[in-house]
């Protein structure tokens, strides 16, 4: 294998091996993840045999709460993810083939997204619309996140548009859904896949974010960046509260940036922007 | 137009003149249909007469129909008046000129740093490439990338503040030092101050930095005028210091101009660790008091200096690359 | 005006004046601080079957010329009439119905071909867009289509990277002939190949247009590609024609001085003589700054040049029966000496056939 597609590879496997944990994980350690053990003696214990990665002050499961975390932070970056690639690239094919009037309404909502943290709109938007449940705040993250692969998509988009290939199927005839569904989308579909990995990395990390400020998932469902907020406060009486959940998300994270740039690499369109 | 770099600038200032303006008028629309009521939450507590609030709204415009809300908020901004923060008992504008020079310093220092270093990773890996030493540092740097800012904040914070005592956990100064103390004693006090926070942000930036620069290095290194110096026979060492850091300066700084709403994310998040007293900290003070002017007022001036670093970036980079000529 | 070369028959494609100016400089709040005249007042009719050549060097604006044709590019200015109609009054769906008459083959093989297709689903598109037949019996008409420009039918389910550059641009113009159209413009289509696969694709391209009846427009950059397909020729320069003629005198007496230098650098068959050369001095200037006057002037070798070639635009005019050439230098012509004395004429206007003088074979 070329090198690209060996990191490809280990990069697949490790978001794959998270999956399986994310889903078969409460079947393997059939633990409540809610459930209180016992909370005057057993709060923030360390390891044992009957919790592995020991207690929190509340007295429940951390590799339950680990394995729920997995749940909810896969599904919620997926979800964002999904939401972000469906909006970027229906923008970005809007704005490039559908006149330069959508393309400049398009472009001016592209600059102004990309203008404003999107750290800022989401505290903004969260303290607007109250606590979200887990699954609209993942939604919202995908609407305030696809502005950068909205811009992405609209300049190959363009590009190819420009080129002899689309030039040919306007000559013949075809239309602009015809133009974007066939000769333009399956020759992005390098760095689509890549910015989409990129979005699902980026919204992880920002409901850590949000959580961290108290505007994440809302508890008592648990997301890794909730459990690690949960854990700072015991940084170094308790480490294995925030770094079993830091580790998971860091390697989720690492995951999908080096499947992002092994896609990158591999495919003949030059790099994508890490940027939002 | 590599021969009009200001009136460049002013274009993209232009362009983002409109985006700030549009920001802002989507905040107020958004404020305006967002459940609740803001002013009444704050003064609720503390027990105001109704009249009194009432007395309030109608001085903040709050009664108003949307579109007259608006244009005056927008005709105050051109004056300067950015409206009356409730929370802080001070005018936005005084709000944000006290936090400004906070955040500018945090970040100016930041940059600096993270870029410096950055491409100095991204140095020492393209010179390595393929070997050992450039899977590590690209490994290390791409775990700093994939942690959340938090997190470095936080190990720094127990490591060299908690643990080790070296460097305050949080503040812009020692409020117990006096206003008579020497000046190089209050200058080392605020040095001290910031060494954390501005190296949290500044490993945040580095690790994005190198990760691009080192691609942009490799590509560099492929394109046919340093091919051509390597054929005259060129060291190596020449090549990297006089040849291709110009040809992969370029992108970096777009990228600089293009993360910079995520660094506003990050120093957003940072300050608050570090209880910085910037633009994040008085961000996130509205949004807990919830003060709808002041509110406005961050997210318009976020999108300022974003809008203004965005145009200096473009400037730069067009000054930077060799082959770009529009 | 071009004279059709069947003035009773009604041309298939009328160009007139056609200008295609894009605009440069300029941005969000500034106007545009200039245009390049890619395209610059160019009217030419073609007959129905037969090929009119369009010829110029790099940049003349060959190409642009062919899609404003096409209205693949809307010009600024002129029009285009198709078999009678007016291309720019069509709204967008009976356009695109029109776009089954006419077609384009591109001069680079690569770029042409979506490379995320098929070739016989390249081949197929425009059955399917025009709904000219669909299933089987549209795969059954894209194996025909293939076996028809050499390819193999089976060949149908590969993707292009797999081909060649010569059997690629047999896939790009059997994509041109599966919608049955009348005209094709051809870009340049062996430029691209290596001298041994141009023979073949001119060859069946000259097949084709035998067998069904084919008008061409056939562009090249030189003339020695056109001296076996061509029926007349159109020499063009900085976006404009500046002679347009019958094949076989714009071969044996170009009136023009830059059509002269183009026939001067076709390599002659007899061994025994050899023409002399008209190197050209200089590079052709930028349609964003085009000389005033004869657009050639700077680069002229004409005897009888002088102060108003730089101050009169020559017409393009009758000079023979269907020969049409733009210098005002070269007699006839319409401009008297008395208008040309005005503009700064120092020369009376001569015969200047430089090629003709051809030198017998010493060495
Ligand atoms: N979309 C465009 N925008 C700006 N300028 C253009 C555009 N298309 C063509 N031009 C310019 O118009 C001029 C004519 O271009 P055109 O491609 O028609 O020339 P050509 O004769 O086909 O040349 P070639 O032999 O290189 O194909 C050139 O100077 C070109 O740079
Ligand atoms: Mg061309």
């Amino acid at each position: 294998m070329r090198p690209p597609a060996r990191g490809a590879a280990i990069a697949l496997g490790v978001l794959a091996l998270l999956g399986v944990v994310a889903v078969l994980g409460p079947v393997a350690w059939p633990v409540d993840p809610d459930h209180v053990f016992d909370a005057p003696m057993l709060v923030s214990a360390s390891p044992s045999v009957a919790h592995p990665l020991g207690t929190d002050p509340a007295s429940r499961d951390v590799l339950a709460r680990l394995i729920a975390g997995a749940r909810v932070s896969l599904s919620f970056g997926l979800l964002a993810a999904v939401v972000a690639l469906g909006l970027g690239t229906l923008a970005g094919l809007a704005a490039a083939l559908a006149g330069p009037r959508t393309d400049r309404v398009i472009g001016a909502l592209i600059d102004v997204g990309l203008a404003v943290p999107r750290l800022l709109v989401l505290i903004v938007l969260t303290a607007a619309l109250g606590r979200l449940p887990w699954a609209w705040l993942a939604v919202t993250m995908g609407v305030t996140g696809w502005f950068g692969l909205a811009r992405q998509v609209r300049s190959r988009a363009r590009a190819l548009a420009a080129g002899d290939f689309a030039r040919a199927a306007r000559a013949l005839g075809a239309g602009t859904r015809r133009l974007a569904l066939r000769h333009v989308l399956p020759n992005i579909a390098g760095t689509l896949s890549a910015a989409a990995v990129l979005a699902f990395a980026h919204a992880i990390t920002l409901e850590a974010a949000l959580s961290f400020i108290g505007q994440g998932v809302p508890i008592p469902v648990a997301s890794w960046g909730g459990l690690i907020s949960d854990g700072r406060a015991q940084l170094w009486t308790s480490p294995w509260l925030a770094l079993a959940p830091t580790l998971a998300l860091v390697t989720c994270v690492v995951a999908a940036g080096a499947l992002a740039d092994a896609i990158e690499r591999a495919s003949p369109w030059g790099r994508v922007e890490s940027a939002p | 137009m590599r021969g009009a770099p200001l009136r460049r600038f002013l274009a993209a200032l232009a362009r983002g003149l409109g985006v700030v303006l549009l920001v802002a008028v989507a905040s107020l629309v958004l404020m305006h249909f967002a459940p609740g009521d803001p002013l009444g939450t704050t003064l609720e507590g503390a027990n105001v007469p109704p009249d009194v609030i009432a007395a309030w709204r109608a001085r903040m415009g709050a009664d108003q129909p949307l579109p007259l809300q608006v244009g005056r908020w927008l005709g105050a901004a051109a004056t300067g008046d950015l409206g009356y923060s409730v929370s802080m008992h001070m005018s936005v504008a005084r709000a944000i000129r006290t936090a400004l020079p906070y955040t500018a310093l945090l970040g100016l220092v930041a940059i600096v740093l993270g870029f410096a270093g950055g491409i100095a990773l991204a140095f020492a890996q393209a010179r390595a490439r393929g070997r050992a030493l450039d899977r590590w540092l690209g490994g290390g740097a791409l775990a700093v990338w994939a942690a959340p800012e938090f997190v470095v904040g936080l190990v720094l914070v127990e490591l060299f503040a908690v643990r080790l005592g070296w460097f305050p956990s949080g503040g812009a100064m020692d409020v117990t030092l006096g206003g008579d103390a020497p000046a190089g004693v209050v200058f080392a006090d605020r040095l001290r101050h910031l060494v954390l926070p501005a190296v949290t942000m500044a490993l945040v930036i580095a690790a994005q930095v190198g990760r691009h620069q080192r691609v942009a290095l490799v590509e560099a290194w492929r394109e046919p005028f340093i091919r051509a110096a390597r054929a005259r026979g060129l060291r190596e060492r020449a090549l990297w210091v006089h040849h291709a850091w110009r040809a992969a300066l370029g992108p970096t700084i777009a990228l600089a101009g293009l993360s910079l709403p995520l660094l506003a994310g990050g120093a957003f998040v940072i300050e608050r660790i570090f209880n910085w007293p910037g633009m994040g900290s008085l961000a996130f003070q509205a949004l807990a008091d919830r003060d709808p002017h002041l509110a406005l007022g961050c997210v318009v001036a976020g999108a300022t200096l974003v809008v203004l670093g965005g145009a200096l970036a473009d400037v730069a980079q067009a000054a930077f690359d060799p082959r770009r000529a529009t | 005006m071009s004279g059709p070369a069947h003035p009773d028959v009604a041309p298939l494609v009328r160009a007139r004046d056609l200008q295609r100016h894009f605009p440069v400089g300029g941005g969000l709040f500034r106007a545009p601080t200039g245009a390049i005249r890619a395209v610059d007042g160019v009217s030419l009719d073609i007959a129905r079957g037969e090929t009119l050549a369009l010829v110029g060097e790099s940049g003349s604006g060959k190409t642009t010329t062919g899609r404003l044709i096409l209205h693949l590019d809307v010009p600024t200015g002129g029009t285009v009439h198709f078999d009678g109609t007016d291309l720019a009054s069509l709204a967008p769906a009976p356009l695109r119905a029109m776009r089954r008459r006419m077609q384009l083959v591109f001069q680079d093989p690569f770029g042409s071909l979506n490379p995320r297709m098929t070739i016989g689903d390249t081949v197929k598109e425009g059955l399917l867009i025009h709904r000219l037949a669909e299933g089987a019996e549209a795969d059954r008409r894209t194996r025909a289509l293939l076996e028809e420009v050499g390819l193999r039918a089976d060949w149908a389910n590969r993707y292009p990277h797999e081909f060649s550059g010569g059997q690629r641009q047999r896939v790009g113009i059997a994509r041109a002939l599966s919608v049955g159209p009348d005209f094709v413009v051809l870009d340049e289509p062996v430029s691209a190949l290596d001298v041994s696969v141009q023979a073949q694709v001119i060859n069946l391209l000259m097949d084709l247009q035998k067998q069904r009846g084919l008008t061409y427009l056939f562009i090249a950059h030189d003339l020695s590609v056109v001296e076996h397909v061509a029926d007349r020729v159109a020499v063009m320069y900085l976006g404009r024609i500046v002679e347009l003629a019958p094949r076989d005198a714009i071969f044996a007496e170009p009136l023009h001085p830059y059509a002269q230098a183009l026939r001067s650098a076709v390599p002659v068959a007899d061994p025994t003589v050899r023409a002399r050369r008209i190197v050209l001095a200089g590079e052709p200037p930028s349609p964003a700054d085009p000389p005033t006057g004869c657009p050639f002037h700077p680069r002229c070798h004409h005897p009888a040049r002088d102060e108003s070639c730089a101050r009169l635009v020559p017409p393009l005019e009758e000079k023979a029966p269907a020969h049409l050439v733009a210098c005002h230098k070269q007699p006839p012509t319409t401009i008297t000496w008395e208008a040309q004395q005005v503009a700064g004429a120092t020369r009376q206007p001569e015969r200047h056939l430089p090629v003709l003088a051809l030198d017998a074979r010493t060495d």
